[in-house]
């Protein structure tokens, strides 16, 4: 560590997360390797080292010989500044060394509003934000993670796209850069080129994106025939067999998710249709028990971490949920380590889970019936009803709990205010709930916290051509339902609108959002997602400069049509099948989970083993 | 049942440098915590609905503060000698915090009265001179600092728990070992003798892009004998 860095970690909040040296960390000899690769989290420390991705990810780069991976996160603004004032560069904390004299320097996007932090980490690293402008020399930027499913808005910013689930594919793209470096045949537009025809990537340099007159996208082209015209995701076909980070990084500092995390599945049998996570994750693949029992066995020996989250879409969905909490429960019991289920549906939450999970019976419990009444349950296809809640509820409230969470949505399509009533209306169902269980606990009071997200239209979803509502009418309908709880012990949380309207713009928008991108970061915007950072304001300035109105991407129906700047990407999910799906929401008629039925979703064709 | 004659503590005695010295005395307990699960130790727990294994610390450290001289007491259950514990823990902690000996304690942590520290400020404001300045600071009859408490602000003398302050000045820098009150009702954090001196000599070391400061503890003591 330099003696610049050094003077100023005396001077910041935590700079424990800045210097690196957490267990389990891979340190790599620089001139050992061919592929030196930066990954950038454009979060806090504390979020990024929470995120499963990047660990697997991070794993499986540095499983490669001649690759090496090291790790950068978004300064805190404290640390920005004294960095800027002492002339630091982004750096990693791997080896301290400037992300800009890495190869390739990869972001992962897992939300629209790290879109700043990424552009102010490339300018921290003295990188030029366009890719136009960097020349030869400077390293390879790639983007990935879940928002790359729509990756146009920053586009002009990322030399290369991988789009789905990158263990097999980064090191792919690893390899071709060694072997190119190897044999003298690099040059970065080279490598481009060939890139281009792996599977899951996608080079945004390589297409022409020509406009209609009305400012929608005409088309995106590629300019040449060896490129591919529709970039497909990539999956992960045998989860048994997939890279699993045996020894996970464990940091000192307290981060948001700070436990094993065990992959028991990917995808989602269910088909919420305002939900992007449930239609680009498909199709569903699961890990057998015996291997889950296996990994989380080993994680435990070489991380000493006290307790294991069962990470999954929806948990309760997976078919052997009960051998796996059985087989695990023999050894974590005895070893004081505990389990921990997020993501339970309430319509399978049963009293056998809850006396076996300890995560459930000490904290408190989160239910999302996402919509207030049953015409909208049925609209958004949350196939739970009243009943299933008033259930779970009945079960959380015999044994002892008092505290419940419900999450909703406001401003999904077709919603009227007697949906947003409703939430009220069910709040209180399910306070007096409460009083109606004979068991209950009555040495405390209860509360029942409602929290209440605005529905953001995402690509490659049902609900992907629908409009936002407007910033004003959102409020209004917050304003509404706030005047609705009358009961204190009733607590209602929202979310502010103006965030997602800007959410709604980015998840939907086209290249041409690059310049206000620009403005906004010369206008100092950066960790947007915080609410001590966010200032809708100084957006809106961005978009004025920009000459864009942000009303063209978050709050006009899109046509059924029109070509979307996400139509470069094939995630699986026919388009066909979410205009049926579209279809269905407006006629209010519900889909059946795939082990139901199959819906023909097209992603079946992407294979996968002990799928759907 | 376990009786107590079952359970045994064991002490160690270890270092914390390079990155570590950033991490909290939280960040520290709960890195031994998982020390101890990956050397899978026969530890006590706690009674209750949250078990928690047993073992406490002598004396906090402040982040950014090296030191060579922390003790961590276990409670063990079982036969396991302090060597064993020591080679297990040695495996499974980072190795910037080295175990350097391991032993059945013989003193309690409420007897710790100082210890002494180690400070290095590197300042181009410092020249042989300020040896004359630092030393009158430092013996004034009162040293007023400002302290954080629960109310804000309050002007504290901490003179009474200075018992040796020795500085060697040259151009360019200095060290200093001071020996301060470490008991639990009258704690010196090292860090104010610091910014009594930055303020006092006006050496501005925020500012200054070139300055350094390290501080390491260096002994813990009880009364004029080391403490173990």
């Amino acid at each position: 560590m330099n003696e610049k860095l050094r003077h100023i970690l005396r001077y910041v909040e935590k700079p424990g997360r800045y210097v690196g040296g957490e267990l389990n960390e891979i340190r790599k000899d620089r001139d050992s390797v061919f592929c030196r690769v930066a990954f950038c989290f454009p979060d806090t420390y504390e979020i990024g080292m929470s995120n499963l991705g990047v660990r697997i990810l991070y794993g499986v780069l540095n499983n490669e010989e001649e690759v090496l991976c090291e790790r950068a996160y978004a300064p805190w603004t404290d640390m920005e500044e004294q960095m800027r004032l002492s002339s630091i560069p982004l750096f990693t904390h791997e080896s301290g060394e400037p992300v800009s004299g890495f190869d390739i320097v990869a972001f992962t996007l897992q939300y629209e509003l790290s879109y700043s932090n990424v552009l102010n980490m490339l300018e921290l690293s003295g990188i030029p934000l366009l890719a136009s402008e960097r020349s030869e020399d400077m390293p390879v930027i790639l983007g990935g993670g879940p928002c790359t499913y729509n990756p146009e808005p920053v586009a002009d910013f990322f030399d290369i796209f991988s789009i789905g689930e990158g263990e097999e594919s980064l090191p792919e793209l690893a390899r071709l850069f060694v072997r190119m470096k190897k044999d003298g045949t690099y040059s970065k537009s080279a490598f481009l080129r060939e890139a281009s025809h792996l599977e899951g990537f996608y080079v945004p340099s390589l297409y022409d994106v020509s406009y209609n007159p009305d400012g929608t996208v005409c088309s995106i082209v590629p300019r040449y025939p060896d490129v591919p015209a529709k970039v497909r995701k990539r999956i992960v076909k045998d989860m048994d067999a997939a890279f699993y980070p045996d020894k996970p990084l464990v940091p000192y500092l307290e981060t948001v998710h700070d436990r094993i995390v065990l992959e028991v599945f990917r995808g989602c049998i269910r088909g919420c249709r305002f939900c992007q996570a449930g239609m680009v994750y498909r199709p569903v693949r699961e890990r057998s028990p015996e291997v889950l029992c296996r990994m989380a066995k080993c994680a435990f020996e070489t991380s000493g971490y006290d307790e294991i989250s069962l990470s999954s879409l929806s948990i309760s969905d997976y078919t052997g949920l009960s051998e796996l909490t059985d087989r695990l429960l023999e050894w974590t019991e005895p070893k004081k380590v505990s389990l921990s289920l997020p993501s339970m549906r309430v319509d399978s939450f049963s009293s056998d889970l809850m006396n076996r999970v300890a995560s459930i019976k000490t904290g408190g419990l989160t239910f999302a019936p996402e919509a207030g009444t049953q015409r909208l349950r049925n609209v958004i296809n949350k196939n739970v009803t009243e009943e299933d809640l008033l259930h779970a509820v009945r079960l959380a409230f015999s044994s002892g709990k008092t505290q419940l969470k419900l999450y909703f949505m406001n401003g999904l399509p077709t919603e009227t205010d007697e949906d947003i009533e409703g939430i009220a209306g069910l709040a209180k169902t399910v306070l007096s709930e409460y009083y109606r269980t004979e068991k209950r606990n009555r040495a405390q009071a209860p509360q029942v916290t409602i929290s209440v997200s605005c529905f953001i239209p995402k690509p490659f979803t049902p609900f992907q051509w629908e409009a936002q509502t407007s910033l004003e009418e959102l409020e209004r309908r917050q304003i509404l339902l706030r005047d609705c709880i009358t009961d204190r012990k009733i607590k209602y949380n929202w979310h502010d609108a103006d965030v997602s309207r800007l959410e709604a713009v980015f998840a939907r928008g086209n290249r041409k959002l690059s310049s206000v991108l620009l403005e906004a970061r010369k206008l100092g915007v950066h960790f947007d997602a915080w609410d001590e950072c966010f200032d809708y304001g100084v957006w809106m300035s961005a978009f004025d400069a920009a000459g864009i109105d942000p009303g063209f991407y978050a709050n006009r129906e899109m046509g059924e049509n029109e070509f979307l700047p996400w139509d470069i990407i094939d995630c699986g999910v026919d388009k066909s099948f979410l205009l049926r799906e579209r279809k269905n929401a407006y006629a209010g008629i519900t889909t059946p989970s795939c082990r139901e039925k199959c819906s023909g979703c097209g992603a079946s064709r992407l294979g996968g083993k002990n799928s759907c | 049942m376990l009786t107590t004659n079952d359970q045994k503590t064991v002490r160690l005695k270890f270092s914390k440098q390079g990155p570590l010295i950033y991490i909290s005395h939280l960040d520290l307990n709960r890195a031994f915590y998982r020390a101890f699960n990956r050397a899978d130790l026969p530890m006590v727990y706690s009674e209750g609905f949250s078990p928690r294994p047993r073992y406490n610390f002598a004396l906090p450290l402040s982040v950014g503060t090296s030191s060579v001289c922390e003790f961590v007491d276990i409670k063990l259950r079982g036969e396991i000698s302090p060597e064993e514990v020591r080679q297990r823990m040695s495996a499974s902690l980072p190795s910037d915090i080295a175990i350097l000996d391991a032993y059945v304690p013989e003193s309690k942590f409420s007897e710790i009265t100082h210890a002494e520290y180690s400070i290095s400020i590197i300042s181009h404001q410092i020249s042989p001179d300020s040896r004359g300045l630092f030393s009158e600071l430092l013996s004034s009859a009162e040293i007023i600092i400002q302290k954080k408490t629960k109310s804000g602000e309050k002007d504290t003398d901490i003179s009474p728990f200075i018992k040796r302050c020795d500085f060697t000045c040259r151009d360019g820098g200095c060290e200093i070992i001071c020996l301060l009150c470490a008991d639990s009702s009258n704690y010196l954090n090292p860090e104010y003798i610091i910014r009594y001196l930055d303020k006092g000599a006006s050496l501005d070391l925020e500012n200054d892009p070139d300055s350094l400061v390290e501080i390491c503890r260096k002994k813990v003591m009880i009364g004029n004998s080391e403490f173990r």
